[in-house]
């Protein structure tokens, strides 16, 4: 089952740098004890803004998505260990969004004007 | 007969049902109390008759109205998605009033957005 997701953004490297960078990365959650599921590069493009990180700053970033399985206890140390390292910009972990169940969304029930009529008033 | 009309008189008009109740226990034995109470029962039965309509669902109900993204999955990573529900000149969030999403469509966009701004995509 899909756990974890890393959005991960590292800097704008050559090819070789990048595909280094990422075998360090998924060496180290497997060391922890995590099993990549997949890794997705969503391309390299342009920061929203710059950024700041182990004073360098950086306006290029490449966009790569890691889903792992993981045990809940080992998430903060691979957090510690992704800011530790240079070439990440920001590394940011989150639960799965697959994982979670789409409800079954009926519809917009009309509500009745009778009860908008007599709303109670908003206290600030 | 004049037992009951003292009755009535002494009672009152909304006690009249009680009354007759009442008064046929005490002052009439015998076959007048088994003919009241049969004339009682009767009436109440008169409503279960087959023609009348039976309770049912609206057969012609019509599904209910559903918003852009009903049933869709809303996921932080389609920024060309959220993006179209952020001002293009200074960034906030939509109103309800303005997308048209059901509530909870309203909160995960939201949500999302945030998610996506906090991690630079």
């Amino acid at each position: 089952m899909p756990r974890y997701e890393l959005a991960l953004i590292l800097k704008a490297m050559q090819r070789r740098e990048t595909a280094a960078a990422l075998k360090r990365t998924v060496e180290a959650l497997m060391d922890k004890g995590a099993i990549v599921r997949n890794l997705e590069n969503l391309g390299e493009r342009a920061l929203p803004y710059k950024m700041s990180a182990h004073s360098q700053q950086h306006w290029r970033g490449g966009y790569f998505l890691v889903d792992f399985y993981a045990p809940t206890t080992t998430v903060q140390s691979i957090m510690e260990h992704l800011s530790r390292d240079i070439d990440v910009i920001r590394p940011n972990i989150v639960k799965h969004p697959l994982t979670q169940e789409v409800k079954e969304c009926e519809g917009i029930i009309p509500v009745p004007l009778e009860e908008k009529l007599y709303a109670p008033k908003k206290r600030k | 007969m004049a037992a009951l009309v003292a009755v009535y008189r002494v009672l009152g008009r909304k006690k009249l049902t009680h009354g007759i109740t009442a008064a046929v226990c005490l002052p009439d034995p015998g076959t007048r109390t088994v003919l009241w109470r049969r004339s009682c029962s009767q009436y109440k039965q008169v409503t279960s008759n087959e023609n009348l309509p039976v309770a049912m669902e609206n057969p012609y109900k019509e599904p209910l109205k559903k918003c852009i993204l009903c049933g869709k999955h809303v996921d932080y990573k389609n920024v060309q998605l959220l993006s179209q529900f952020i001002s293009p000149y200074t960034g906030c969030i939509h109103g309800r009033h303005i997308t048209g999403l059901c509530g909870k469509k309203q909160k995960e966009v939201s949500k999302a957005i945030k998610r996506a701004q906090i991690m630079e995509l």
